[in-house]
């Protein structure tokens, strides 16, 4: 499982962490109780401040996905994974869209799309 | 050191000793061939590390050039400890001799730490890391921690035991009639203190720089196996000198109370004629005896822990290390 941060981009290199983290989570990489590196680790492994690690992790445990504790470090809590068919569609729909030649980024702007266009519904409960 | 009249001649305040040359050319030549036997292994070692990438060739080659440098630190120092028992050069202090192997295994630290400090930083605007946890279990075997733990506990337990047993801060004393001998040096407080502290401080230090080997930035462009083999050979390299210095000191103190006790055994010798003396001790001499052969025994693990290979796998790790990583 790695993970990467690119410097040029406009997007916040603790926000870049955050992302991944919860995709691998998400994609079930990461399993509950699954111990992440520790902050100093991973900012010595891409170079880049302790600080920003340790803001990508805080917003993490804000959310929810990650606890830190004393003597343990960071561990994932819990999988993300949204309850009934979300997931194995949004599976399905990358499957196609690779077979059809889409490319991330389009496909991302689809999805976009899709959400802004589609009618809300309210959630079941 | 100056030459006279053929001989090499070392000697300060404290006294001087001439060699022939021949002697002289012994001993240095012998230090020389253990220097660069010790290095060339290492050096060898290194070489045949598969390299898949530039970047993975300078890790490799910076981890090397600590260890050397290091080792080779370790072992001056350790041949100037040996110098005055080997060839009869004017020993230095009883306390500075006592704690050399310290120093020996301090310069190896320092050497590791500086390598570490300015291990090469991640370069480019694309940067990757695995993000996977480690630990220093990950390093280091958890049997050689251990051994420089039971060294360095020995070591303690032994310097407390003798400096009880010490009639004096580094002696112990024989009446014999109207004589009092005073039988050193000795293990006692004299020696124990500054002794104990430098343990303490050398396992502390050991533990420390273990840390820095397991944070230091990994090397990119290679797969975690690679990065860790790296890691696993600095840290050997750190903790087999330790465990060797460890050793060297455990065997130093039982030596010096080996003496003792089996000087105290073999009676007085200033009890003159009609005088009551001291007829020696059995016992005595039975525990200075063991005391030595412990040493000995103490002296061979250290060397043998140091120098023989861990359990097979390695190899077989080897053979996986030569792959980069998947883009």
């Amino acid at each position: 499982m790695r993970i990467a941060v690119d410097l040029d981009s406009t997007t916040p290199q603790y926000e870049q962490i955050r992302a991944q983290v919860v995709a691998l989570i998400t994609a079930g990489a990461l399993h509950e109780g699954d111990r992440l590196p520790t902050v100093r680790a991973l900012s010595a492994d891409l170079g880049i401040a302790a600080g920003t690690v340790a803001r990508a992790y805080r917003e993490l445990e804000a959310a929810g996905q990650v606890t830190t504790r004393r003597r343990v470090g960071t561990t994932v809590t819990a999988s993300t994974r949204p309850p009934g068919r979300t997931q194995d569609l949004a599976h399905e729909l990358v499957t196609t869209a690779r077979k059809e030649g889409i490319a991330a980024q389009d496909l991302l702007d689809l999805v976009r799309s899709a959400l802004l266009t589609a009618p809300q519904t309210k959630a079941p409960g | 050191m100056w030459f006279d009249d053929g001989n090499v001649c070392i000697g300060d305040a404290r006294g001087t000793a001439c060699f022939p040359w021949p002697t002289a050319s012994i001993y240095v030549g012998s230090a020389a061939l253990v220097l660069a036997l010790v290095l060339g292994v290492l050096i060898w070692d290194a070489r045949r590390t598969p390299t898949p990438s530039e970047t993975a060739a300078r890790a490799n080659r910076h981890a090397t050039l600590a260890s050397v440098v290091g080792v080779a630190m370790l072992i001056v120092v350790l041949m100037w400890m040996t110098a005055p028992f080997l060839v009869g050069i004017p020993a230095p202090g009883g306390r500075v001799l006592a704690t050399l192997p310290a120093v020996a295994g301090a310069c190896l630290l320092g050497a590791q730490t500086l390598g570490q400090l300015t291990w090469p930083r991640p370069t480019g605007s694309h940067r990757e890391a695995e993000l996977v946890r480690r630990a220093i279990t990950d390093v280091t075997p958890l049997s050689q921690r251990r051994l420089v733990l039971a060294w360095a506990g020995a070591a303690l337990v032994l310097l407390a035991a003798f400096g009880v047993v010490a009639d004096g801060p580094r002696s112990l004393t024989r009446v014999a009639g109207p004589h009092t001998e005073v039988i050193g040096p000795y293990p006692g407080w004299y020696y124990g203190a500054p002794m104990g502290l430098a343990i303490v401080a050398l396992v502390v230090a050991t533990e420390l720089v273990l840390r820095l080997i397991t944070v230091r930035p990994a090397v990119a462009g290679v797969s975690v196996e690679w990065d860790l083999h790296l890691r696993r050979r600095s840290a050997g390299h750190l903790v087999r000198g330790v465990q060797l210095v460890l050793s060297i000191t455990v065997a130093g103190i039982l030596v010096a109370a080996g003496w003792g006790h089996l000087a105290l055994g073999r009676g007085s010798p200033l009890a003159g004629p009609g005088e009551v003396g001291s007829a020696g001790s059995v016992a005595q001499q039975y525990l200075g005896s063991g005391l030595l052969i412990a040493a000995l025994a103490v002296l061979l693990t250290g060397l043998a822990a140091t120098v023989l290979p861990l359990r097979s796998g390695r190899r077989r790790a080897m053979v996986a290390l030569g792959a980069p990583v998947a883009p």
